[in-house]
């Protein structure tokens, strides 16, 4: 048997191999002082997205109600039997859990948008003419499946810009490779900076709600 | 006392508190870190507490009971110190042998086992003190004291038995 004195002992020579205070000290300091620098951009790049939102879908929609009375029938927003139709088939959309849509706004493809990834800010930007995005998108790690998004889409408005925030379920080193976001169009490939764990699991990446949309 | 006072003062004492509790060093360091980072954003009453190590000690032990769910990656790993090479005497390679698998066998044991024995056998403070530190009553205390010394095959030499 053991006894207690030898617990105490080993307990103090463990204590020596503590790391220095100084070090761990100045690791702090940089985590306090990386954060508010992320803020800072994150502020006017929230605030401009909402000045564009609010400008952009008005004008997204006047600029629209006349192609779509150009496409066909006259009045209204035209389900999904308009002229130029959805880019994504309705049937692959329904097939992949989808929830259908209704807006007859085609699916953005990436050449419709760009596709930005800071920090765990995705962000969207519409490049051209009005198009959906799935609200919640699919996220995965390049090289992995990435799971179909499910759920409602919404709008994102010419010129406009949406964002979402990423999610990790652990925390490890930085991620040292592109992700792949799927917001109802297939993969896309992102490249950005980001502070996501490079070790997850697949399945171990989420994203929020996109924010800015329709 | 300010967050840098405590710093200068307290902080080597808090982080050997912590590698000795976690069994170890790196996944120490984060958890001192994570603590330091959030008492420093409430320093203004932290600092003026009687005793603030005492409340970060405990901010350390809540974090290294709430790590599994939040860092599943660190799997805690005892160090067997190695004996190849080492020219010491019989004895005190013995002693370091049996030191090294002492701790690899406190590593072993749940969490909370762990903790109290780190907070009674390292650190020195009553059952009361260590209930009032897991928020729990002294009986649970004493019972996961017992658990994990009859685990460890530690014979109670105090008077205190459940």
């Amino acid at each position: 048997m053991r006894g207690e004195d030898e617990l105490r002992a080993a307990f103090q020579h463990k204590a020596a191999e503590a790391p220095r205070a100084a070090d761990v000290l100045r690791a702090v300091r940089a985590r306090e002082a990386a954060p508010r620098v992320r803020r800072r951009w994150l502020v006017p790049a929230a605030a401009f997205g909402s000045i564009a939102v609010a400008v952009g879908i008005p004008l997204a929609i006047a600029l629209s109600h006349p192609s779509n009375e150009k496409k066909g029938s006259a009045g209204g927003p035209q389900p999904e039997t308009a002229a130029a139709g959805p880019r994504v088939p309705e049937s692959s959309a329904a097939a992949g859990g989808q929830a259908p849509r209704t807006t007859g706004v085609p699916i953005c493809r990436a050449t419709d948008v760009t596709v930005t990834l800071r920090g765990a800010v995705l962000t969207v930007t519409s490049r051209g003419a009005a198009c959906e995005l799935a609200r919640v998108p699919a996220v995965g790690l390049a090289g992995r499946p990435v799971p179909k998004p499910h759920g409602q889409f919404g709008v994102l408005a010419a010129g406009t810009t949406a964002t979402a925030t990423l999610q990790g379920r652990s925390r490890c080193a930085a991620l040292a490779g592109p992700l792949q976001v799927d917001w109802g169009a297939g993969p896309v490939r992102v490249s950005g900076a980001t502070t996501l764990p490079s070790c997850l699991p697949v399945g171990a990446v989420q994203a929020s709600a996109f924010t800015g949309l329709h | 006392m300010t967050f840098d006072e405590f710093a200068a003062t307290r902080l080597d004492a808090v982080l050997r508190f912590a590698v000795v509790l976690t069994n170890d060093r790196g996944l120490a360091e984060d958890v001192v870190q994570e603590v330091l980072i959030r008492s420093h954003q409430r320093w203004a009453k932290i600092g003026a507490l009687e005793h603030p190590e005492a409340y970060v000690r405990r901010m350390v032990v809540n974090e290294f009971l709430s790590w599994r769910r939040k860092w599943a990656r660190y799997v805690p790993q005892a160090d067997v110190e190695p004996m190849m090479g080492q020219t010491t005497q019989a004895d005190h390679a013995d002693a370091q042998a049996e030191r090294a698998t002492l701790l690899a066998e406190v590593a072993k044991l749940p969490r909370r086992q762990r903790a109290v024995l780190v907070l009674r056998y390292y650190e020195g403070l009553s059952d009361a003190q260590i209930a009032d530190v897991l928020g729990c009553a002294e009986t649970t205390v004493r019972g996961y004291a017992f658990r994990g010394l009859a685990a460890l095959r530690i014979e109670l030499t105090s008077a205190e038995l459940t």
